[in-house]
């Protein structure tokens, strides 16, 4: 009886707490011990300005991953999103707030018209997304004739470079949009909803509940989330650069699976933060050790593979442990 | 019965699709406190009245009352209002979720109107399940849960939205005799809270058990609705089937010949633990038993397509350790799974590839295809089993279930078997096609090939087999001569000792 409660114990722990944070905390270990540079104050912030971006949209495509889809445009979307804030900031002389507003909304219409392609028109996710990222970078590129838009006023500055409370601003930043999440995941009805569409969308729509409005919204608040992150990202570089966010999103994707969300109706948001983290923390470590960029590359997929297929092992063997518990 | 208001009327009902008359003239009715149960064949029009009775299907011709007051308008909306509610074959339920959040999905509990009151979800759900004799914590995702405590989520969540007239479809189909008894406790329950409950069902020895009333259908017209202390399963049978049973089912038997398939302490996965059983050529062999018992099991291990050890295995003569798919195909087996659009079909492939999947590296040895042969090697099998439409360029997603299983059946003929293992071969097809497969499962037979047909059907495995394996718990429980009563054959798959 003991022998049981204990392997019990042990399967909830292996399947409560993501497998991706267990590979985390030894690269952490791994890192700190070969590189002096690792943990310290310094590196830490540099992590967060620069980690806040990729966090942050791995929050929204957490939400899109549970109804079952996928979201290959964010990255597109931002790098639109920041290109269409720089320009009405230089050529508009709009107010910072406003132009936040506008990259905001610029990120949600996108995020919609996603939500509009798989939801109504029944496009599969992978096409209708990998279609608006083809808008989205086509629109970026044509904005300033594929040049770069610099010349953003001081105050802008700030979003992505100051601190409040020695807390770096884009750190604050994607905890909020994490406190957002998780809020909408585990405490609303949409929530439920959204977790209800991946699990069973027939269950869904046999309550009486108009299914097809929260597959939207799901795109919709990825698209926000890469309205924000375009704030965070252009006012780091002080400019906005029309291809900067391509590949993001696979990193976003990667991020989230390895966080969790292998299948439909499933993920969290914590297990996206966490999944967000295991990128950064492996790209920032490499290039601490000074290892070559080419090599860097290969490296990174090979553990990224490895991470996932661990993952995977664990959540059938978990499976399996769950079956003979209920033997 | 002593309210004599019914909680439900129907009367008249008719409904017409393209080509069939599935609902002709039906009368239903319900009382609180009830269960009625309503049985008959596949095709009888059970399912399309409950369709009309949660509003799916607009009925053509006939009235609705609910507590005897007319409803002109009938739609999902109006019905649910009106505390009908569906208990499904394929559960509507969220694996992840927890069971309150199942319970109560799509109508949460909310503080200020936006989040959700959870704990006020947990002990509404955790009292809900308690008044139908149910104990799950609340907070356990449903995958953790069996089956049997899955279904009772259902009825909950039913429950949750006031329903008064319940419809259990088939709802033991999947369970096990304990969990059957845990279901029986909770409709029980449901009845003292005054819940009538339409119970569909196949398995006729529950009738007994559970139902007040029993009404019996055929296609599409009400034969007749009766008492259930005023009736027998025979009885009951009778009115289903409309003929006697010996006239049903074409069995010619003639004496077997030499032992084509034999095996001694078979062993696969969690299901099959030891089973023992020969075949003989011009033989049908019945495999019965409940579900669960390892029947399918027992077929796939046979046929290789999961690990088995056994202590003798000897097919066509000759004696083998293990065995794998293509190896059995070669040396002459044939296996026709149970869920043909799963195992048996490649649903968008036209009919001619399907029927020629299986025998291709025989008719074609060198490898390459030729289409006048392909074409005349299916053509054969469409007129030898009457397919309908016989184009064999259409897809076979698009035929009917009676005439998809005969290219399933086809298929494995083509490759020229000498034993078939077929598993409920006749499951959800019309009574036409029904027996036009009988029909040819007795020709293969007296033609020499040895058959071993797996079925639920009772009636079925007593008029088709010439020998009655019955299984239980994964071992083979008895074995019967042709002529055995049902009682009987079914005591035996219960577990109870002769």
């Amino acid at each position: 009886m003991k022998f049981t409660n204990r392997k019990k114990i042990f399967r909830l722990i292996l399947e409560k707490i993501p497998t991706v944070f267990w590979i985390l905390l030894l690269m952490v270990i791994y890192f700190s011990v070969s590189s002096s540079n690792f943990l310290t104050l310094g590196n830490a912030i540099n992590l967060s300005r620069q980690g806040a971006i990729l966090l942050t949209l791995c929050l929204g495509v957490v939400v899109v991953k549970i109804t079952g889809g996928m979201d290959l445009s964010n990255g597109a979307v931002m790098s639109l999103c920041g290109m269409i804030m720089a320009w009405a900031l230089v050529n508009l002389n709009v107010p910072v707030y406003l132009a936040i507003l506008i990259s905001i909304i610029m990120g949600i219409i996108l995020g919609t018209l996603n939500g509009f392609f798989v939801s109504i028109l029944g496009i599969p996710s992978f096409i209708a997304t990998l279609g608006t990222q083809g808008i989205a970078v086509g629109l970026s590129l044509g904005m300033n004739n594929g040049n770069v838009i610099a010349g953003l006023p001081k105050v802008f500055y700030e979003i992505g470079n100051g601190s409040i409370f020695g807390i770096p601003c884009p750190l604050w930043i994607s905890l909020l949009v994490f406190a957002l999440t998780n809020l909408i995941l585990t405490q609303t009805p949409l929530g439920v909803y959204i977790y209800a569409l991946g699990g069973n969308e027939e269950a869904l729509k046999l309550s009486g509940k108009p299914a097809w409005i929260y597959k939207i919204l799901a795109y919709s608040y990825s698209g926000l989330t890469a309205g924000i992150a375009a704030c965070i990202l252009t006012s780091r570089n002080m400019a906005a650069q029309p291809t900067v966010g391509s590949g993001m999103e696979f990193e976003a994707f990667a991020g989230v699976v390895l966080g969790g969300s292998f299948i439909a109706g499933k993920g969290t948001a914590i297990g996206a933060v966490l999944g967000a983290l295991f990128i950064l923390v492996l790209r920032n470590g490499l290039n601490l050790l000074g290892i070559p960029t080419y090599l860097q590359l290969a490296i990174f997929g090979t553990v990224l593979i490895n991470a996932i297929v661990l993952s995977t092992l664990v959540e059938r063997w978990v499976q399996k442990m769950r079956d003979e518990e209920r033997e | 019965m002593n309210n004599p208001v019914p909680l439900l009327e129907m009367k008249n009902i008719c409904k017409t699709f393209p080509g069939v008359k599935a609902l002709d003239h039906v009368d239903f009715d319900l009382f609180p406190g009830e269960v009625h149960v309503l049985v008959g064949e596949n095709g009888a029009g059970k399912s399309t009245l409950m369709k009309v009775l949660a509003g799916a299907y607009p009925r053509d011709a006939g009235e609705i009352f609910v507590e005897q007051k007319a409803q002109p308008r009938w739609n999902p909306t109006v019905a649910r209002e009106n505390g009908v509610a569906m208990v499904y074959q394929e559960f509507t339920l969220l694996p992840f979720r927890n069971v309150a959040e199942n319970i109560f999905l799509g109508r949460e509990k909310k503080h200020a109107g936006l989040f959700l009151n959870k704990s006020l979800m947990h002990t509404q759900a955790s009292a809900l399940l308690k008044s139908i004799g149910v104990n799950v914590d609340t907070r356990c995702p449903l995958l953790e849960l069996g089956v049997a405590e899955q279904q009772m989520v259902e009825i909950a969540k039913a429950l949750a939205m006031d329903a008064r007239i319940l419809v259990l479809d088939e709802p033991t189909s999947a369970l096990s005799m304990r969990e059957i008894e845990q279901l029986f406790s909770t409709v029980r329950k449901l009845k003292e809270k005054g819940v009538g409950i339409i119970y569909i069902s196949h398995r006729l020895e529950e009738i007994k058990q559970i139902g007040d009333r029993v009404t019996v259908m055929r296609d599409g017209q009400l034969i007749g609705t009766r008492k259930i202390d005023e009736v027998s399963i025979d009885d009951v049978i009778r009115m289903m089937i409309g003929r006697e049973i010996e006239k049903l089912y074409p069995r010619h038997y003639c004496p077997p010949g030499e032992v084509a398939l034999s095996v001694k302490g078979l062993k696969s996965g969690k299901k099959v633990h030891n089973v023992n059983l020969e075949i003989r050529f011009g033989e049908i062999v019945g495999l019965s038993g409940l579900v669960g018992s390892g029947r399918t099991e027992t077929a796939r291990a046979i046929f290789g397509l999961d690990s088995m050890t056994a202590d003798d295995l000897e097919i066509l003569g000759k004696k083998y350790k293990h065995i794998d798919p293509s190896q059995a195909v070669d040396i002459g087996l044939g296996l026709i799974p149970e869920d043909r659009r799963r195992d048996g079909l490649f649903p968008i492939l036209s009919m001619e590839k399907n029927l020629v999947m299986v025998c291709l590296r025989k008719i074609f040895p060198s490898g390459i295809m030729k289409p006048a042969i392909e074409r005349s090697t299916a053509n054969e099998y469409v007129r030898k089993f009457n397919i309908q439409p016989p184009a064999l360029d259409r897809f076979v997603h698009y035929l009917s279930g009676g005439n998809q299983q005969k290219v399933v059946i086809g298929k494995w003929l083509a490759a020229k078997p000498r034993v078939i293992i077929i598993d409920e071969p006749t499951r959800g097809i019309d009574v036409g096609a029904k027996s036009e497969v009988h029909a040819f499962m007795d020709q293969l037979a007296n033609s020499g090939h040895a058959i071993l047909m797996i079925s639920s059907e009772m009636p079925e495995i007593l008029g088709m087999s010439d020998r009655i394996y019955v299984m239980h718990e994964g071992k083979v429980a008895g074995e019967f001569p042709r002529g055995t009563d049902s009682e009987e054959i079914l005591r035996r798959a219960m577990g109870v000792r002769a």
